[in-house]
């Protein structure tokens, strides 16, 4: 599964998105979505639920199982859920270091 | 070792106990240095309230006997007599407190982050992020009460926690030992958990750390035998609502929570 596959992923998933209020939610979405954070779509809960969801959609495409919220995503310098883009960069290296075998 | 306070309430009106009961708040009178006090109006989610210019009168009485300053009272949330009696009486709305209650925490998501019993190591931390975390709660929506006073109740809550108990006061932590980023303080009692305090550090990725913990914390609490969690949270704190309603709490009791601030009173100031 490539970066690309992945922000489709994640882009269908925002579209597909039940958000608390729908008059915040954008026409479209990008990499450069703002998912959390200061004008973000997501509030934490939501994040997290959004993100789980996206683990599970992630093992239902590439069969491959891989833990987004965690530990490691908390001591990230840089939140990679901030944006669309982070988030895909994200995933991408531990798809990527899973199918290493790390 | 920390002293047992109680409530010592007296009835509002000598011989009529339907004016409800008044009392020191011991307690957070010894944390602020100022008498505070609370009107207990027992009855007011039955019946209809006495004039709302007696109970000031018979308030400010009492509040003058014993230099009390504020006086807090909690009514239910849908008792609207009682709450524009208050509001008569001179009293400010302060907050709304919901109750949160989960049960059936064997459905809650598997927990995503390690939580740990606090360690003496932790303390200075704690106690510094319980002293500076919070915005809510009814001393710090009071817009005339001194924010540092609420903070310092807030740390005292912790130290008592960390002192207390510890089958029963119960301190969880996030974050490597000495170096805490949350924690959640807790009370066990039988089956039922009741949490306190909870924050996360402000540096420590927070809008995430907060499920997160909440989730690691009240699966820890159910390994030591709680089968519900209840906490009492301010409703115009949406984001922990938010989290809470997330995590399958529902919202079965609400209260209005007010202020009665006496005339004069040295140590509140103006609103901030």
């Amino acid at each position: 599964m490539d970066r690309a596959a992945v922000s489709t992923l994640i882009l269908d998933q925002l579209r597909h998105w039940d958000f608390p209020d729908s008059t915040a939610v954008p026409a479209e979405f990008s990499d450069d979505t703002v998912l959390f954070g200061r004008d973000g779509l997501l509030d934490s809960i939501g994040l997290v639920s959004f993100v789980m969801d996206l683990e599970e959609a992630i093992h239902r495409t590439s069969g491959r199982a891989i833990t987004l919220v965690n530990e490691r995503a908390l001591s990230q310098n840089r939140s990679p859920f901030r944006l669309v883009s982070s988030l895909a960069d994200y995933v991408t290296t531990l798809l990527a270091e899973e199918g290493a075998g790390a | 070792m920390s002293r047992i306070f109680q409530l010592q309430p007296d009835p509002l009106v000598a011989g009529d106990p339907s004016w409800g009961h008044v009392a020191v708040i011991p307690w957070d009178s010894e944390c602020f240095g100022f008498p505070v006090g609370t009107y207990l109006a027992e009855r007011a989610g039955e019946d209809t309230p006495p004039p709302a210019a007696d109970v000031r009168a018979h308030l400010d009485a009492w509040m003058a006997a014993h230099q009390v300053e504020l006086v807090a009272c909690m009514v239910p949330g849908g008792s609207r007599r009682w709450m524009a009696c208050l509001s008569a009486a001179g009293f400010a709305f302060v907050e709304t407190a919901l109750l949160a209650f989960a049960r059936r925490l064997s459905t809650l998501p598997p927990p995503r982050v390690a939580v740990r019993p606090a360690v003496a190591d932790d303390h200075p931390a704690l106690l510094a992020l319980a002293g500076s975390a919070f915005s809510f709660g009814r001393y710090h929506t009071d817009a005339r009460f001194p924010r540092e006073l609420a903070d310092a109740r807030y740390r005292l809550w912790m130290h008592n926690a960390l002192t207390g108990d510890p089958a029963r006061d119960i301190v969880l932590a996030t974050g490597a030992a000495g170096q805490p980023t949350g924690f959640v303080c807790a009370t066990l009692d039988g089956h039922r958990a009741t949490l306190a305090l909870a924050a996360v550090d402000r540096d420590a990725n927070p809008g995430i750390l907060g499920p997160l913990l909440m989730v690691s914390a009240m699966h820890a609490l159910a390994d030591r035998g709680a089968r519900s969690v209840q906490v009492r949270i301010a409703a115009a704190n949406t984001a922990i609502l938010s989290l809470y309603a997330g995590l399958g709490f529902s919202f079965p009791d609400a209260e209005a929570v007010y202020h009665l601030h006496a005339p004069g009173a040295t140590h509140l100031g103006p609103i901030r």
